[in-house]
C-alpha cells in the first residue's frame, strides 16, 4: 500500500469533508470515492450502526448529488425500486413515476432482505446504466453510484446475493468498529449538533463527471496489466478456489486501479495500486472450495496469498 | 536515562577487561614485574571517562598519575618536591637523542615505562572510541584473540582461561553491540537473552566436551626452527625443545616432528656427516658439555687440530656450503682443513665441544651464509682398527668414559654380554653397533617416551621401549661402550642430505633440511683418532672402512661391516648412476623444469584460490565501488534501469533481499528503515516513473545519481 502518499487535492478535500462526519474511516471513504470515480458500485458488508448510511450520505452531500435511499424489505416489489407508470385520467395516458433508483447516489440498505426479483431489478440498473419500465428504456442520471449494504450476522429471512450478481459491485468493503479514541470523537462531535446537516458540498456534479473522464486517461503500463492478469490467472488455478475471477474481474481491477492511482495524484498506475485494491476487488468474485471454507480460510486471505506469490514486475 | 548510564558503565567495564587481558600476560612473557600500576592506570582512565570529567582536568589527572607512578617506581623522591621532574627532564632530553639515532637498546627502564604509559593511553583511547562511541569491537577482539593465541603458543604463558573468557564475554559483547547498533524499531526484546543463552551454551559445550588431540603436526616447531640460530648466542635463554638442529640436549626423549625446512645446501666431493658439535657428559636424561673455556682460533687454515693420526689414509676433498639463514656456527666435516669465507673471519673452536664459531677480530659473532672448505676425508683400515691398542690416555679415558652414578647395573651387564665374543676393541664396538640391528630395535619418531623422574634415558630405551630415533640409538651405544671403558662421544650435526644434482665441476649438490639433523657416535682409537659409528636403524655410516684382502674371511664382524656399509654406498651410487644413465642432460633439465613448473603452477593455483576466496569474502566491500565506477560517467538510455538493477543486486548480496511479491515501494521503505534514511524511497519514486510510465528522467538526473551513489556507498560501508 502506498503509504503516506498525498491524495489528489480535490479528492483530499472530499475525504476531509467526509471525515467531518465519519471518524477514522479514511480508507473506506477513499475507496468509496475510488469506486465512484471508476463508475463502479460498492457493497458494504457490516453490522448495523457503524456508519454505513452516514458515509453514503456524507459522500452524497460532498458532491451535491441527489441522494436516494431504498430500505429493502422482503415485501418490496421491483416497481418500488424502478418506479411505475400510473394512468393519468386527466391526460388520458400512463405517466411514469420514477422510483428511488432514479438518483445520483443511492443507498440500498440491507439488500439481502428483499426477494431476488427486486434485487435483480436494482442490479440490472447498475449494470446497464439504464432502466426499462413498461417497455420504455430510460437512462439513469449521471453519475450513478450505488452503495448497497448487507448484514453478515442475520441470515433469518434473507436472500443472500448469488455470486454471479456479487460481481456487479466493483468493491466490497467492510466498515469495522471504531477505536476507543475514534468513538470518543464521535460522541464529542454529536453531543451538540448533527454533523451531517452542516456538511457543505465541495465539488459539483459537473466536476465529478470531469474527474471520471480523467480517471480513464490514467496510464496503465503493459507490465501492470500483465501483473493484474497474472494475479487473476492464479486465482483460477488455486487449489482452494472453486471458481476463479472472471475477465470482468480483471477489467474491474484495472478500472479501480486507474481510479486509485488518480486519487493518489498519479497519472500512471503502480503494482502497489493493484496490491492495495485486489482484496476489495477480487475477494467477492471467487468461490472457495468446501474444504477451504471448513478450514476457516477467507477469500481475502487467499487473495493476499496469491499477491504475495505473484512476482511484481520491476524490470523492463 | 538510568538505563543508559548502566549501559555506559558496562561498556567501560568491558573496555577495562579487554585491556586487562592484554596486560595480564606481561608478567609471564616479559620481565615486567609490576603490572598493577598499568592496570590501575587503565582503570583510572576509564573511571575519568565514565564520570565525564572535563578534558583538561582529566588530562591533568592522568599525567599526574603517570608521573606519580614513575616516581614511585624509579625515582623514589618525594613526589611534591618535584626533584624527580628535573631528573626526568634530563632523562627525556637524553632519550630524545637516543630515539633519533634508533638506539632503542640503550633506553633506561624509566623511559621505557614512560613510553609504555603513553602507548597505554593511546590504547585506552582507541578501545574507548571503538567500544563506547562506535559500538564496534570486532577488530580489536580478533587482535586480542591473536595476541593470546600467539603468546600461548610461543611463550610459557597459558592462555586457556583468557581464551574461554574472550569467547564468552567477547561474543556476548559483540552481539550486544550489534543489537545496540540496530535502529530502535528493529531491536527484538529477546535478543540479549537469546544471545547470552547461545554464547553460554556454546561455552559450556566447548568446556565440558571431549577435546581431540592435535590432528596436525605442530606448525610452531617449523617456525621455531627458524629462530634457532638467534638463540645460538645465548644458549641458556630458552629451554624449548626444538625440531631439527638444537642446542639443548639435557633432556632427551619425546616425539619428533618432521620438518622439511632447508637448512643449507652443499656442493661436495664426498659423502660424510656434517658436524656441528660434540658432547661428552651423559647425565642420565641427556647430554651436557664439560665446562671448559679453552678456545682455539684459526683463520683460514686449521693448523692446530689434528683430526686423525698420520696412520689414517686420507684424501683431500673440497666442499662449498650455502646456508639458507646465516648461521653463527660452522657445519663442517670431520677432518676440516681450511675454511674460506668472503669476509675476514677468525674461527674459534671451543675445545669442549668442537663447535666452531665464525667471529671478527673483536670476537663478535659474524653469522656466515656461505663458505668453502677443504677437508681430509679418511678411509679407515679395519686392519689397523683391530690392532689399535686399548686407550691409555688418562685424560681421554676420564672424560669420555664418564657415566652417571645412578646408571642401572643392567646396562653394563648387557654391554658385557654383547661383547663377550669380541676380542678387540674394534670388534666390541662393532658388536654393540650391530646389537641394535639384530635385536628388534625400531626407528620411531612419534611414539617416543620421555624417561620419568627416576628413570635413565638409555635404560628405558634398551630394556623397555626399544624404539626411538638417532638420539636414542647413539646415546645408548655410547653408554654401552663407556660402561665397558671404551671412550666414546656424542656428535651432533646433519647427515649428508638429499642428493639434488651434479654441478658443472663434477661435485654433487646436496640439500640438507631439518629432517637431516642427526646424532651419531665417535669412538676413540689409539693411534687412529675419533672414528664415527652409526647405530641408528635405517642410517648408514658414510665413511669408508677398508679391509685387507686376506682378512675377509678371518672374522665375521668385518664381514658384517662390509655388508652393511658397502652395499649402501653402492646403492646410493647406483641410484645416482641410474639417474645419470636414464636421462641425457637435456632430459634431466627438462625433468627439473617440469618439477619446477609443476611446483610453480601449484603455488600459483593455491595463491589464486586464496586470492579468489579473499576477494569473494570481501566482495561486499569492493564490488559496490566497481559498480560505482561502472555507472559514474554513463548517462541516459537504460543507464538508470541498469544502475537500479545493480543496486537491487547489491542489496540482495547484503542480505536485504526483495521478496518476489514485494513492490518496489514496500522494498524501498524496508531498505530506508534499515539504513535510517529515505534515499531509497526517493530513488524508487523516480524509478517508478521510468518503469511504469515510460518516462525519461533527464531533469532529475543529478538527483538520481546522487541518491544512487549514496545508497551504493551505504551498502559498501
Amino acid at each position: 500500500m502506498p503509504k503516506n502518499e498525498e491524495l489528489h487535492p480535490v479528492i483530499g478535500t472530499m475525504v476531509e469533508n467526509i471525515e467531518k462526519v465519519i471518524v477514522g474511516k479514511r480508507e473506506v471513504a477513499t475507496l468509496s470515492i475510488v469506486a465512484l470515480l471508476a463508475r463502479g458500485h460498492v457493497l458494504l458488508e457490516d453490522v448495523p450502526g457503524v456508519g454505513k448510511t452516514m458515509l453514503v450520505r456524507a459522500l452524497a452531500k460532498s458532491v451535491s448529488a441527489q441522494f436516494k435511499r431504498i430500505q429493502f424489505t422482503p415485501d418490496l416489489l421491483p416497481s418500488d425500486v424502478t418506479g411505475v407508470s400510473i394512468y393519468n385520467p386527466k391526460e388520458g395516458q400512463f405517466e411514469y413515476k420514477p422510483g428511488p433508483v432514479m438518483g445520483n447516489i443511492i443507498l440500498a440498505d440491507e439488500i439481502n432482505r428483499t426477494s431476488p426479483r427486486t434485487q435483480s431489478a436494482l442490479l440490472e440498473a447498475m449494470e446497464e446504466g439504464s432502466l426499462t419500465v413498461d417497455g420504455v428504456t430510460r437512462p439513469l442520471p449521471r453519475p450513478f453510484f450505488v452503495m448497497a449494504t448487507q448484514n453478515p450476522i442475520e441470515y433469518e429471512g434473507t436472500y443472500p446475493l448469488p455470486e454471479a450478481q456479487l460481481d456487479r459491485f466493483l468493491l466490497k468493503l467492510n466498515m469495522g468498529y471504531p477505536s476507543i479514541q475514534e468513538e470518543m470523537d464521535i460522541l464529542n462531535k454529536t453531543e451538540k449538533v448533527v454533523p451531517i446537516d452542516q456538511l457543505q458540498p465541495v465539488i459539483t456534479i459537473k466536476d465529478l463527471l470531469l474527474l471520471q473522464e480523467k480517471v480513464q486517461e490514467v496510464y496503465v503500463d503493459e507490465r501492470v496489466k500483465r501483473y493484474i492478469v497474472e494475479i487473476v490467472q492464479r486465482s483460477r488455478s488455486h487449489e482452494s478456489i472453486y471458481l476463479g475471477v472472471s475477465p470482468r474481474g480483471s477489467v474491474a481491477l484495472m478500472k479501480a486501479v486507474q481510479a486509485y492511482a488518480f486519487v493518489h495524484g498519479r497519472d500512471f498506475a503502480l503494482p502497489d495500486d493493484v496490491q492495495s485494491l485486489a482484496p476489495y476487488v477480487l475477494a467477492h468474485r471467487i468461490i472457495l472450495k468446501a474444504h477451504a471454507k471448513f478450514d476457516g480460510i477467507s477469500a481475502g486471505h487467499i487473495i493476499s496469498e496469491i499477491i504475495s506469490r505473484t512476482p511484481v514486475p520491476v524490470q523492463r | 536515562m538510568e538505563q543508559s548510564r548502566i549501559k555506559t558503565f558496562a561498556y567501560y567495564l568491558f573496555a577495562f577487561w579487554l585491556l586487562w587481558e592484554w596486560l595480564a600476560p606481561l608478567t609471564v612473557v616479559s620481565d615486567t614485574k609490576n603490572i598493577q600500576v598499568f592496570i590501575v592506570f587503565v582503570a583510572f582512565y576509564f573511571l575519568l571517562e565514565l564520570l565525564r570529567v572535563p578534558l583538561w582536568l582529566s588530562v591533568c589527572l592522568k599525567i599526574g598519575y603517570l608521573f606519580y607512578a614513575l616516581n614511585d617506581l624509579f625515582f623514589h623522591a618525594p613526589f611534591l618536591s618535584f626533584q624527580w621532574l628535573f631528573m626526568f627532564g634530563e632523562e627525556a632530553v637524553y632519550h630524545l637523542s637516543l630515539i633519533r639515532h634508533f638506539q632503542w637498546e640503550d633506553m633506561t627502564d624509566r623511559f621505557r615505562t614512560f613510553l609504555f604509559f603513553l602507548m597505554l593511553w593511546m590504547m585506552c583511547y582507541l578501545v574507548q572510541y571503538w567500544l563506547v562511541k562506535q559500538k564496534r569491537i570486532w577488530l580489536f577482539l580478533v587482535m586480542t584473540f591473536i595476541y593470546i593465541a600467539v603468546l600461548d603458543t610461543f611463550t610459557p604463558f597459558s592462555g586457556t582461561g583468557a581464551i574461554v573468557r574472550l569467547v564468552g564475554a567477547g561474543f556476548f559483547l559483540l552481539s550486544w553491540l550489534h543489537y545496540e547498533r540496530l535502529p530502535a524499531a528493529k531491536q527484538p526484546a529477546k535478543w540479549l537473552v537469546m544471545g547470552a543463552f547461545a554464547v553460554g551454551a556454546a561455552l559450556l559445550c566447548g568446556y565440558a566436551g571431549p577435546k581431540l588431540a592435535p590432528q596436525w603436526p605442530d606448525p610452531v616447531a617449523f617456525i621455531k626452527s627458524y629462530a634457532a640460530e638467534d638463540r645460538e648466542q645465548d644458549p641458556n635463554q630458552f629451554a624449548v625443545k626444538k625440531i631439527g638442529y638444537g642446542n639443548n640436549d639435557s633432556r632427551l626423549g619425546g616425539p619428533f616432528i618432521a620438518d622439511n625446512t632447508v637448512v643449507f645446501t652443499a656442493e661436495d666431493e664426498g659423502t660424510h656427516y656434517w658436524r656441528v658439535e660434540t658432547k661428552d657428559i651423559y647425565t642420565g636424561k641427556g647430554w651436557d658439555i664439560s665446562d671448559s673455556v679453552q678456545v682455539k682460533t684459526f683463520e683460514q687454515e686449521n693448523n692446530f687440530h689434528q683430526w686423525f693420526e698420520n696412520s689414517v689414509e686420507k684424501k683431500q676433498l673440497a666442499a662449498h656450503v650455502r646456508m639458507v639463514q646465516p648461521a653463527s656456527y660452522l657445519v663442517y666435516p670431520e677432518g676440516l682443513k681450511t675454511v674460506h669465507a668472503s669476509k675476514d673471519i677468525v674461527f674459534r673452536m671451543e675445545a669442549a665441544n668442537e663447535k666452531i664459531y665464525p667471529t671478527d677480530r673483536e670476537s663478535y659473532l659474524v653469522p656466515l651464509q656461505e663458505y668453502e672448505l677443504t677437508y681430509e676425508y679418511p678411509t679407515f683400515s679395519i686392519e689397523k682398527l683391530k690392532v689399535s691398542p686399548p686407550v691409555t690416555d688418562e685424560q681421554i679415558l676420564k672424560r669420555y668414559t664418564q657415566l652417571p652414578d645412578h646408571l642401572p647395573k643392567r646396562v653394563q651387564e648387557l654391554a658385557q654380554q654383547i661383547t663377550k665374543q669380541a676380542a678387540t676393541t674394534y670388534e666390541k664396538v662393532k658388536a654393540i653397533e650391530q646389537y641394535f640391528h639384530l635385536n628388534g630395535f625400531a626407528y620411531e619418531t612419534k611414539d617416543v617416551a620421555v624417561p620419568s623422574r627416576n628413570q635413565d634415558y638409555v635404560d628405558q630405551f634398551l630394556f623397555e621401549t626399544k624404539k626411538g630415533y638417532c638420539d636414542n640409538f647413539s646415546t645408548a651405544m655410547i653408554v654401552l661402550l663407556r660402561s665397558i671403558d671404551i671412550p666414546a662421544r656424542w656428535v651432533k650435526g646433519y647427515t649428508s642430505g638429499q642428493w639434488v644434482d651434479e654441478t658443472d665441476d663434477g661435485k654433487d649438490l646436496y640439500r640438507v633440511t631439518n629432517n637431516n639433523a642427526h646424532s651419531w657416535v665417535e669412538v676413540y682409537f689409539s693411534r687412529i683418532g675419533w672414528v664415527p659409528f652409526e647405530p641408528t636403524q635405517g642410517f648408514n655410516n658414510p665413511y669408508e672402512f677398508t679391509e685387507a684382502e686376506s682378512a675377509v674371511e678371518s672374522t665375521p664382524v668385518p664381514e658384517q661391516q662390509q655388508t652393511q656399509t658397502a652395499p649402501n654406498r653402492t646403492r646410493l651410487e647406483e641410484q645416482l648412476q641410474q639417474d645419470r644413465l636414464s636421462s641425457s642432460p637435456q632430459q634431466n633439465q627438462e625433468r627439473l623444469l617440469s618439477i619446477v613448473n609443476w611446483k610453480s603452477v601449484l603455488s600459483l593455483t593455491v595463491s589464486l584460490m586464496v586470492l579468489t576466496i579473499l576477494l569473494y569474502g570481501t566482495r561486499r566491500k569492493w564490488w559496490p565501488y566497481i559498480t560505482l565506477l561502472q555507472f559514474k560517467y554513463r548517462h541516459g538510455g537504460d543507464t538508470f534501469v541498469k544502475a537500479y538493477d545493480a543496486l537491487l543486486r547489491h542489496l540482495k548480496s547484503c542480505g536485504l533481499k526483495r521478496k518476489e511479491g514485494q513492490t518496489l515501494r514496500q522494498y524501498a521503505a524496508y531498505i530506508d528503515n534499515w539504513f535510517g534514511t529515505n534515499e531509497m524511497s526517493q530513488l524508487t519514486q523516480l524509478y517508478e516513473r521510468v518503469i511504469y510510465k515510460n518516462e525519461i528522467v533527464d531533469q532529475q538526473w543529478e538527483e538520481v545519481k546522487e541518491l544512487w551513489e549514496n545508497l551504493i556507498k551505504r551498502i559498501a560501508s
